[in-house]
C-alpha cells in the first residue's frame, strides 16, 4: 500500500539489522490486531468471567445446609433432619428473549438494539436436593447421616436438576455471543457491521460500555510517610484480598516517633480490622504464639549484625513488657474488639478468630496460620524500619505497576457474587419458613431468577455499580460513544481512577514514567477529570488472571524453602506470590532464569509477571487479574540480538494471507516461541529496552559511548542534515527486550494525528478531545440502527497522510474528515480569532456535507390495571388537551397515529400520535364534557429541527406492547458558524464563505477549500499540522498515501526535496493571486491539502433568540434552555456591569418588566398584601377591616413568592410607601 | 559487640543493671532470674549504650550480591582497585535522606569488590 517515494531511509537496507527490515515490525504489529482487534481486552475479561470466574463465584456457595431439629413430638416424621441444597455446575445458553406470550426465541443483538431488549443469555445450574436424618448420636457432629425415607420407604431427595436461575447480559462478540459462531460475511445478514469491535453490552435497548476502574493493587505491601500531624511518622500498609471470596481487609504497621513518655524511642503498632486503638507489635507477635523477645526479632530482622534495626525496635519490645504470654496477649486485643465481651476466654477466642480470619486473610485462614502471619508481619515491621532508617525509599503510589484495573470480568464477578449470594440467601429464607411452619419446602417456588436478572440489568443500565452491601459507584456503565468509530474504540478502551475530583492533589492526575507504553499520553479530558480519566495504548493488554497455585508447584519444585530457613541463610531471596510470602531461595539467579524460560516456552502463563529485585532481594510473582502489560521483543542477552528471526516474519505473512482455520494465530506463535513477551509495569523496572534496532547494532558493534558519540559525529559532518531526527546516544551492552515500535504508546485518538511528535504536546491532547465529535461514517449499518442522533459525512475521504497505526483502527474504511485544499493566509480578515473562510463553491460540490438523524420513541404504556395507551391519531372530538398550532400539526400523520416515510416535517409537527385513557371520575379542571374520553400523549418532533422522515420501525417491546421507533433524516450543508478542525487541535468555525472566483488562486489556478489564519501557528507550535500539508501535497502528487506515523526517520527535508522534483517549491509556498483584482499577492503562501473533520456542534443546532415565551410556573421568570425557547440569563456579571455603568433604567427593564414584573395591592396599615378585585375596583385588608387605603405597588413576582413563603414560616415582611 | 542480648533462659532481653554489692555491670533479664556479666573478659570497655548517629548517617552501598547481573545497571570501563580488572556496574547511594551525596557506588564485575569513585575526595 505503500507509495515509494524514495523516501526510504537507511532502516529499510535489508540485512542491516540482522535481515530484518523495519517493514516487518509492521508484520508483527499486524498479527497482534489480526487476532482480537482492538476491544480485547473487555472481551478477554468477559470471556474469562463467564468460563471460569462465574463457576468459582458459586462453588464458593455450593452447599446450602439446613438443620431442622427433632421435637420429641412423637408423630411420625418427627426426627433430627438436615435438608441439603447443593448447587452444581452452571449452564449458559445463547441468547435469547422471552416474548410477552412465552415463546422464547434466539435474539441477536440487534434486534436488541432495535426493540428495547436486553441481549442476554438465560442461565440454567445443576441443583441437587437431599434430606438426610440423622442416627446415632445426639451430637449433630457426630451423627451419622443417612437419606430421609417417605413412606413409602423412597428417599425423599431431588435428583440433580437443572434449573434457570436468571439471565446474564452478553458482551457483543464475546465467545458466548451468537456472533461468535458467524462467519463475518454473514454479519449483515443479521443486521451487524463487520467493523464493529464488540466489547460492550446492550441492556434495554441501549449500548453500555463497563468502563475499566483503576485501583491499588491488594496483597502488596507498601510503606508511606504520613504527615506529621496524625502522630505516627511512617507506615506500612497492605490491602488483603483473598483469591476467590473478593473479601478485603486493610492492616497498617505504623511507626509512632514519641508515643509515650514510658517508652524510650520510637514504638511500633499495628492496626488490625475490627479492633479500635493500635496494637503494640511486639503484642500481635506474642498473640502469634512468638513469645520470647528474641524470637520477635528474628522474625522482623534476619540479620543478627544488623544493630540500627534491632535497636529501633527495642523501645517496642519494652513497650509490650507487661504482655508475656500468649493468653494474656490474645486478651489484649480481645479488649480492644469493637463489641465488647464478657469473659476473658472469650476475649481469647474473638482475638484468635479475628487474628485467624481478618488479620491478613491474603496469607493464610487455615490452621497453622500463625507463623505464615507472623513472617508477613515481621516483613511489613522490616519495611517500616527500611524506610525509616532512609535505607529504602519509599514505595510510589502513583507508579503503574502498583495499580490494577478492574474491566468487564472483574466488574460483573463482584456483583454476580453479590447477586448470587442474595439468591441463596432467599432459599435459604424460604427453607426456613417451611420448615418451621411444617410445610413442605418446594425448591423451584424458592428459586427467584429475578434476583439475578434484574441485578445484573439495573447496575449495567444505570451505572450504579454495588460496591459491598450498602454503598454503590457511579458511572461504571455509560452509553457507548458511536460518534464516530474511532470515538468508539477509545471508549471501549478507556479506564477511570475514582478519587475525588475536586482534590487538588495533583499526583494522580499527571503522566507517570511507568505509563510508557501502558497508556497514552496525550488522550485524556482536559478540566475536572484530567489525568485521572485515561486510555489504554494500543498494545497494551489487561491480565485477566490466573491461579497462583501452579506457580506456587513450580517454586516448590525449584527448591522455595520456608521462611523459618531465613535465618539460617540471611543471604537468601525472599520470593513473594501476588503479594504472599512464600518463602526464600538462595539461588535466585536461577530460580528467575527458570522462571523466565518457563514463561517463555509456555509452561507458565505469558500473563504471570516475573519481578526480581536484585537490590532488595526480593522475587515476586503476580498472576493477579488487571495488570496493564504491553508486548516487547525479547533480546538475546550475550549476542545483543532479538530473537525475533526472518523465518518468523515470513511464517506471520504465510499465515495472514490464507489463514488456516483451527491453527494458532501468528501472535500467539511469536509468543510461545519465546519472540515476544509480555511485561507489566512492575517488571519493567528490572529490564533494559532497546528503543529500536539501531540501538542493538549499537550494541553489538561498538564499545562504548564515546566511540558511538564520535562515529556520530563523524557522520554528522560528512552530510549534516539539520532537520534530521536527534538520534540517541544511549549506550548498552545489556539490553534485554527491544521496542515493537515507539509509536505503539499512543492510543486510538492519539494514533490519528499525524506527525503527533512534531506538535506542542498539549496540542495533541486537544486533537484527542476532537477527534470525538468528528463527522464520518460511525458503522457501515447505520441505516439499520435507529440512534437517538447520528451525523454521517456524504463523502468521507481517508487522509492523505496516515500514520500505520490508522490500518488498525480501519481509518481508511471509517474516515471521519476529508482532505481540504488549505491555504494558510490573511484574506479579508474573516478569518481572525479562529475562524475559517470556507470556499461557497466547495460546499456546493459536496464539501463536508453531512446527514443528520434523529430518532424519537415511543411506547404504548400500561395506564392502570386495564387501560394503556393507544398509538392513533388523536381527535379533537374526544380528545383533550391536544396541542395546537399556527396550522393542524397533527396533519401528517396516518390514520395509524404514525407518520409516513419520506414526509417532509418542520418543528413541533407531531410525529407520533398517542391517546393516554382519562380516569373514569376526573374533571380535567373542569375541561372535561361528556364526549372526552383520552388525553393526548403525542410526541412532536423537537421545535427547532426540521426534516424528512427516514425510516419507521413498529413492533413491541418485551412486554408485548406497541413500541414504535422513527428516524427523520435532514441534511446539512456547511454554513457559517459551523465547526471544524484538523488533526492538531487547530479549531475553527467558519468566518466567511467565498465562492471559487472571489478565493484567491494560485498560478495552476487552484483555489483553496478553506484559508486559516497564520496567527493559529506561532504560538501553538503545531509543525505536525505544517509537516503534514507538506507531505499531502506530496501525496496528492505522486498518487499516495504519506506515512506520517510519529519516531520515523522522515524528514522535512526528505519531502521537500521529492516536492522540489515534482515542479513545486520546496517548502510547498505558492505565489498567489487576489481573488478580486486577480492582483499578485505580496507574500507567497503556504497552500496544500490538509484533513479536516467536521465537528458535530453546528449553528443551526445552537441558534437561539426569544423575545417572550414560556415562563416558569413557579417564579413566572423565563424558562431555561434553547429547547424549551427559553430566555438568555442576564446573570449577576451582566448586573454588575450595568450597575457600574449607571444604567438604572435598562437595569429595571432587564431585571423586571421583562422577566418577571407583578403587581400587588397593600394595605397601607399593615403592609401586608390585600385582596383586590380589579373588575369591580374593590380594595380590602381583612385584617385590619380596611378598603379604603390600599396603594399599587409593583415587585418582582419572585419577591412576592419570598414574602409569601415567609408568611408560611411566621415572618411577616411589611411593604410601606414613604408617604408617611 | 551486638548491641542486644538475649537471655540464656528464656530468649528475652537483656537490660544493664548495676549489681551494687559486688559493683560491677550486670545484663539482667526481666522476666527470669538470669543475669550474667556485662563485662565477659576484663578487658572490654564496659559499654551498655552507644547511640551512634554517624554510621546511619554515612553512604552505604547496600546489598551488592548479583549486582552486575542487573541489565538495569549503568556500567564503566573503571579499573578495579581489587583485581585490576576493568568493568564496573555502579549507582548512586540508595539512602533517601537530604544529606545523601551523589555518591558513586562500583562494583566489580569479576571479583564484586566494591569501592567509591575514586575521583572524589574524602575526608
Amino acid at each position: 500500500m505503500e507509495a515509494d517515494y524514495g523516501l526510504a531511509t537507511d532502516d529499510e537496507d535489508p540485512g542491516k539489522y540482522g535481515d530484518i527490515s523495519a517493514e516487518d515490525y509492521w508484520t508483527v504489529i499486524n498479527s497482534y490486531f489480526e487476532d482480537k482487534g482492538l476491544a480485547r481486552q473487555q472481551l478477554e475479561s468477559y470471556n474469562e468471567f463467564v468460563e471460569n470466574t462465574m463457576q468459582e463465584i458459586v462453588d464458593e456457595r455450593a452447599r446450602l445446609v439446613m438443620d431442622q431439629h427433632s421435637q420429641f413430638t412423637g408423630q411420625a416424621g418427627d426426627e433430627t433432619r438436615r435438608h441439603e441444597i447443593t448447587f452444581g455446575q452452571i449452564y449458559m445458553a445463547k441468547a435469547t428473549q422471552t416474548e410477552s406470550d412465552g415463546t422464547v426465541k434466539h435474539m441477536f443483538p440487534q434486534e436488541a438494539r432495535l426493540r428495547n431488549l436486553t441481549y442476554s443469555a438465560p442461565l440454567y445450574i445443576d441443583i441437587t436436593r437431599r434430606i438426610l436424618t440423622a442416627s446415632g448420636a445426639d451430637d449433630l457432629v457426630e451423627a451419622d447421616w443417612t437419606p430421609a425415607l417417605d413412606e413409602d420407604g423412597n428417599p425423599i431427595s431431588m435428583d440433580r436438576e437443572k434449573v434457570f436461575i436468571g439471565k446474564v447480559p452478553i458482551m457483543v462478540r464475546s465467545n458466548v455471543c451468537l456472533l461468535h459462531d458467524l462467519p463475518e460475511s454473514k454479519y449483515y445478514d443479521v443486521g451487524e457491521c463487520p467493523y464493529d469491535s464488540g466489547g460492550y453490552f446492550v441492556v434495554k435497548g441501549s449500548e453500555k460500555v463497563l468502563i475499566a476502574q483503576e485501583r491499588m493493587a491488594f496483597n502488596n505491601v507498601y510503606t508511606f510517610k504520613k504527615a506529621s500531624t496524625s502522630g505516627f511518622s511512617f507506615y506500612s500498609t497492605v490491602t488483603s484480598s483473598v483469591e476467590k471470596t473478593g473479601k478485603i481487609s486493610e492492616m497498617e504497621a505504623r511507626l509512632y516517633p514519641r508515643a509515650s513518655q514510658a517508652t524510650t524511642g520510637a514504638v511500633v503498632r499495628v492496626k488490625i480490622p475490627k479492633i479500635s486503638g493500635d496494637i503494640p507489635v511486639v503484642i500481635v507477635f506474642r498473640a502469634l504464639g512468638i513469645v520470647p523477645d528474641r524470637d520477635v526479632l528474628n522474625h522482623i530482622c534476619f540479620d543478627s549484625n544488623d544493630n540500627a534495626v534491632l535497636e529501633m525496635l527495642q523501645p517496642s519490645i519494652e513497650e509490650a513488657f507487661a504482655i508475656q504470654d500468649r493468653d494474656s496477649a490474645l486478651d489484649f486485643i480481645g479488649r480492644r474488639a469493637q463489641v465488647p465481651l464478657g469473659t476473658r476466654q472469650m476475649r481469647q477466642r474473638a482475638a484468635f478468630d479475628i487474628l485467624q480470619m481478618e488479620f491478613l486473610p491474603h496469607v493464610s485462614t487455615s490452621e497453622g496460620f500463625e507463623s505464615k502471619k507472623a513472617y508477613f508481619l515481621g516483613f511489613m515491621v522490616h519495611r517500616l524500619c527500611q524506610a525509616a532508617l532512609g535505607r529504602r525509599e519509599l514505595d510510589d503510589r502513583d507508579h503503574f505497576g502498583n495499580k490494577r484495573i478492574d474491566l468487564a470480568g472483574p466488574l460483573l464477578a463482584n456483583l454476580f457474587r453479590q447477586l448470587f449470594y442474595r439468591f441463596t440467601k432467599r432459599i435459604r429464607e424460604e427453607l426456613q419458613k417451611s420448615i418451621a411452619n411444617g410445610k413442605d419446602f418446594n425448591l423451584i417456588q424458592a428459586i427467584r431468577p429475578h434476583i439475578i436478572t434484574d441485578g445484573f440489568r439495573t447496575a449495567i443500565s444505570t451505572g450504579n455499580w454495588p460496591t459491598g452491601s450498602t454503598s454503590h459507584r457511579v458511572g461504571v456503565s455509560q452509553v457507548l460513544n458511536r460518534y464516530t468509530y474511532a470515538s468508539t474504540l477509545s471508549h471501549l478502551r478507556r479506564t477511570n481512577t475514582p478519587i475525588d475530583r475536586g482534590s487538588k492533589a495533583t499526583k494522580p492526575r499527571q503522566l507517570h514514567n511507568t505509563h510508557w507504553g501502558m497508556v497514552c499520553p496525550a488522550e485524556t479530558p482536559e478540566g475536572a477529570a484530567c489525568g485521572l480519566v485515561k486510555n489504554l495504548a494500543l498494545m497494551s493488554y489487561v491480565s485477566v488472571g490466573s491461579y497462583s497455585a501452579p506457580v506456587i508447584d513450580f517454586l516448590e519444585e525449584w527448591g522455595v524453602e520456608d521462611q523459618s530457613e531465613y535465618v539460617h541463610a540471611p543471604s537468601a531471596t525472599k520470593v513473594f506470590v501476588n503479594g504472599v510470602w512464600m518463602g526464600i531461595h538462595r539461588d535466585a539467579p536461577t530460580l528467575h532464569a527458570n522462571l523466565l524460560q518457563m514463561r517463555r516456552g509456555g509452561q507458565l502463563k505469558h500473563e504471570v509477571s516475573i519481578v526480581r529485585d536484585i537490590r532488595e532481594r526480593e522475587l515476586r510473582l503476580f498472576t493477579d487479574a488487571g495488570r496493564v502489560m504491553r508486548p516487547l521483543f525479547i533480546v538475546e542477552p550475550y549476542t545483543q540480538m532479538p530473537k525475533l528471526k526472518r523465518h518468523h516474519i515470513e511464517r506471520i505473512e504465510a499465515l495472514m494471507d490464507n489463514p488456516q482455520p483451527g491453527q494458532e494465530p501468528a501472535w500467539d506463535g511469536l509468543l510461545s516461541d519465546g519472540i515476544i513477551e509480555y511485561v507489566d509495569a512492575a517488571e519493567e523496572e528490572t529490564i533494559l529496552i532497546a528503543m529500536s534496532a539501531e540501538d542493538l547494532e549499537n550494541a553489538r558493534n561498538m564499545t562504548g559511548r564515546e566511540e558511538l558519540v564520535k562515529s556520530r559525529a563523524a557522520r554528522d559532518l560528512a552530510d549534516f542534515d539539520p532537520a534530521a531526527r536527534i538520534k540517541s546516544t544511549n549506550w548498552s551492552q545489556n539490553y534485554t527486550h527491544m521496542e515493537i515500535h515507539p509509536s505503539m504508546i499512543l492510543g486510538v485518538c492519539g494514533s490519528i494525528i499525524p506527525f503527533p511528535d512534531h506538535n506542542q504536546s498539549p496540542r495533541n491532547t486537544y486533537q484527542s478531545a476532537m477527534g470525538k465529535q468528528a463527522m464520518g461514517v460511525h458503522l457501515t449499518n447505520y441505516q439499520l440502527r435507529m440512534d437517538t442522533m447520528a451525523n454521517i459525512l456524504y463523502y468521507p475521504q481517508k487522509p492523505l497522510a496516515t500514520t500505520r497505526s490508522m490500518e488498525y483502527l480501519k481509518f481508511s474504511e471509517l474516515p471521519a474528515g476529508q482532505n481540504a485544499i488549505v491555504a494558510i493566509m490573511c484574506y479579508s480578515g474573516y478569518n481572525q480569532e479562529d475562524s475559517v473562510i470556507m470556499n461557497q463553491s466547495s460546499i456546493d460540490r459536496g464539501l463536508f456535507r453531512s446527514l443528520y438523524y434523529r430518532s424519537y420513541l415511543d411506547t404504548e404504556q400500561q395506564k392502570g390495571m386495564e387501560k394503556t395507551e393507544t398509538i392513533e391519531k388523536p381527535d379533537r372530538n374526544d380528545t383533550l388537551r391536544m396541542k395546537h398550532g399556527s396550522s393542524d400539526r397533527y396533519a401528517k400523520l396516518d390514520a395509524d397515529g404514525l407518520i409516513a416515510p419520506a414526509t417532509n416535517v418542520n418543528g413541533d409537527d407531531i410525529i407520533i400520535g398517542k391517546t393516554a385513557p382519562l380516569p373514569v371520575d376526573s374533571e380535567e379542571l373542569g375541561q372535561r364534557t361528556s364526549l372526552h374520553q383520552k388525553r393526548d400523549v403525542s410526541t412532536p418532533l423537537k421545535s427547532t429541527e426540521q426534516g424528512v422522515v427516514d425510516q419507521v420501525m413498529m413492533t413491541t417491546n418485551s412486554d408485548g406492547f406497541k413500541f414504535v421507533k422513527i428516524r427523520i433524516r435532514s441534511t446539512r450543508i456547511p454554513q457559517i458558524g459551523d465547526k471544524f478542525a484538523s488533526r492538531h487541535g487547530q479549531k475553527g468555525t467558519i468566518g466567511i464563505t467565498y465562492r471559487q472566483e472571489d478565493m484567491p488562486f494560485s498560478a495552476d489556478g487552484i483555489t483553496p477549500d478553506i484559508i486559516i489564519n497564520p496567527h493559529a501557528i506561532p504560538s501553538r507550535m503545531t509543525i505536525g499540522h505544517l509537516v503534514e500539508c507538506l507531505l499531502s501535497k506530496l501525496s496528492s502528487l505522486t498518487g499516495g498515501e504519506g506515512d506520517a506515523t510519529p519516531f520515523t526517520d522522515l524528514t522535512v527535508e526528505a519531502v521537500s526535496k521529492l516536492l522540489r522534483q515534482q515542479g513545486f517549491q520546496s517548502r510547498g509556498l505558492e505565489i498567489m493571486y487576489h481573488g478580486h483584482t486577480g492582483k499578485k499577492l505580496q507574500a507567497q503562501i503556504y497552500f496544500g491539502p490538509t484533513y479536516y473533520q467536521r465537528l458535530k456542534h453546528m449553528v443551526d443546532d445552537k441558534i437561539h433568540a426569544r423575545a417572550r415565551g414560556p415562563l416558569q410556573i413557579l417564579t413566572r421568570q423565563p424558562v431555561e434552555g434553547r429547547s424549551r425557547d427559553g430566555g438568555l440569563r442576564f446573570g449577576e456579571m451582566e448586573r454588575d456591569c450595568m450597575i457600574s455603568h449607571g444604567i438604572a433604567g435598562f437595569l429595571k427593564e432587564r431585571m423586571y418588566d421583562s422577566s418577571d414584573g407583578f403587581r400587588v395591592h397593600v394595605c397601607d396599615q399593615c403592609g401586608l398584601m390585600a385582596i383586590a378585585n380589579l373588575k369591580k375596583q374593590i380594595f380590602n385588608c381583612t385584617v385590619c377591616r380596611n378598603s379604603t387605603q390600599i396603594s399599587q405597588v409593583y415587585i418582582p413576582y419572585a419577591a412576592k413568592l419570598l414574602f409569601q413563603e415567609l408568611q408560611a414560616m411566621n415572618i411577616a415582611v411589611r411593604m410601606y410607601g414613604d408617604a408617611e | 559487640m551486638p548491641s542486644l542480648k538475649f537471655c540464656g533462659e528464656c530468649n528475652n532481653l537483656l537490660y544493664p543493671k548495676s549489681d551494687n554489692n559486688s559493683k560491677i555491670l550486670l545484663y539482667q533479664c526481666r522476666n527470669c532470674p538470669y543475669a550474667e556479666n556485662a563485662i565477659p573478659d576484663p578487658g572490654m570497655a564496659p559499654c551498655v549504650y552507644k547511640n551512634d548517629l554517624l554510621t546511619v548517617a554515612r553512604e552505604q552501598p547496600g546489598e551488592t550480591k548479583d549486582l552486575d547481573t542487573d541489565p538495569t545497571l549503568q556500567r564503566s570501563n573503571i579499573q578495579c582497585p581489587n583485581c585490576f580488572q576493568n568493568g564496573a556496574v555502579f549507582y548512586q547511594d540508595q539512602a533517601r535522606r537530604i544529606t545523601t551525596n551523589m555518591t558513586l557506588f562500583f562494583s566489580c564485575v569479576h571479583c564484586k569488590h566494591v569501592f567509591r569513585d575514586p575521583s572524589i575526595q574524602r575526608h
